[in-house]
């Protein structure tokens, strides 16, 4: 499925579909996956420090 | 460098650059990928597949980056011995690997529509693959040597010497596409002289870098202060233990 656009440019319509909006789900769900992973395990690791030292 | 490798004064900078790095970092990302999805112009020979650029681009700066990063702070604990040293290594470590995995696969995904392939074993996207397998490499080892000398004490000197030997690749990576003749493109963006990028594309590239950076950052600083934070608990339990005992 390729046209012409007005300006001269390719266009494939299920670029977008197939190749396009997957690269930014993939990158998006790691680098959201990622923060909270990093977040998450960072307020568990300092609660229990914070536990420990009041003991 | 010695001055903030002391983990008391590292806490104290980190707990600030933290929340600075990581809401710079979301508004930069966040700006750069709206503006590279619905509002700057597809390119005249890539047409729509460009966009693919402002996630595929900032993703390989930072997986060959973070392994920059990486061998830096391996060859600090390997000299200096210092055990911050050794927990930023493994804070870089797994964010770097993820980072590298993206980039592969939205490299493929922008290949399939511009090559007619997703994958080549071109010497850009080999190198970028040993690159991934010097970062599980690393994992694995630094892993089986944590579980010999617990998480604060071990050094993990092997490894470290993996990471600085791993580190021969980040030059091949670099300068693949000008060593051999390869599929993948040469740079677009210069240093010293013009870039062959046009500035529509440049700018939301440019901001999705510094955007997906600072995350990394923060993402790096978030798992630093959990191992020194772990750290801590294991050595007050073992010195109650003691005490107890």
């Amino acid at each position: 499925m390729i046209a012409e656009t007005a300006a001269g440019v390719v266009a494939r319509p299920d670029l977008w579909a197939s190749f396009i909006i997957p690269a930014y789900v993939l990158t998006v769900g790691g680098l959201v996956a990622l923060l909270a992973w990093a977040y998450l395990s960072m307020r568990a690791a300092e609660r229990r420090a914070e536990e420990m030292k009041r003991r | 460098m010695h001055r903030f490798a002391n983990p008391a004064r590292f806490l104290r900078i980190a707990r600030v650059a933290t929340p600075l790095c990581l809401a710079l970092g979301l508004i930069l990302t966040g700006a750069g990928l709206y503006i590279g999805l619905f509002a700057s112009p597809p390119d005249y020979q890539q047409g729509e597949s460009v966009r693919i650029m402002y996630v595929h681009v900032p993703a390989a700066w930072l997986g060959s980056g973070g392994y920059f990063g990486l061998a830096i702070a391996s060859a600090t604990a390997l000299i200096w011995r210092h055990p911050l040293a050794t927990i930023a290594g493994r804070a870089i470590a797994p964010v770097g690997a993820v980072f590298c995995a993206i980039c592969l696969v939205s490299g493929a995904l922008w290949g399939k529509p511009t090559w007619g392939t997703y994958w080549v074993w071109d010497a850009r996207l080999t190198s970028m693959l040993v690159l991934l397998f010097l970062y599980l490499g690393y994992l694995a080892l630094s892993a089986a040597e944590g579980e010999r000398g617990g998480d604060m004490g071990g050094e993990r000197r092997g490894a470290a010497i993996l990471a600085l030997i791993g580190a021969i690749n980040l030059p091949i990576i670099k300068y693949s596409v000008e060593w051999w003749n390869t599929l993948h493109q040469g740079a677009s963006i210069r240093l010293v002289g013009k870039s062959s990028i046009a500035p529509e594309l440049l700018q939301p590239l440019l901001l999705s870098i510094a955007g997906f950076s600072l995350l990394f950052g923060a993402i790096v600083l978030m798992r630093m202060r959990a191992m020194l934070a772990q750290g801590r608990v294991e050595a007050r339990s073992r010195r109650l233990a003691e005490a107890t005992a």
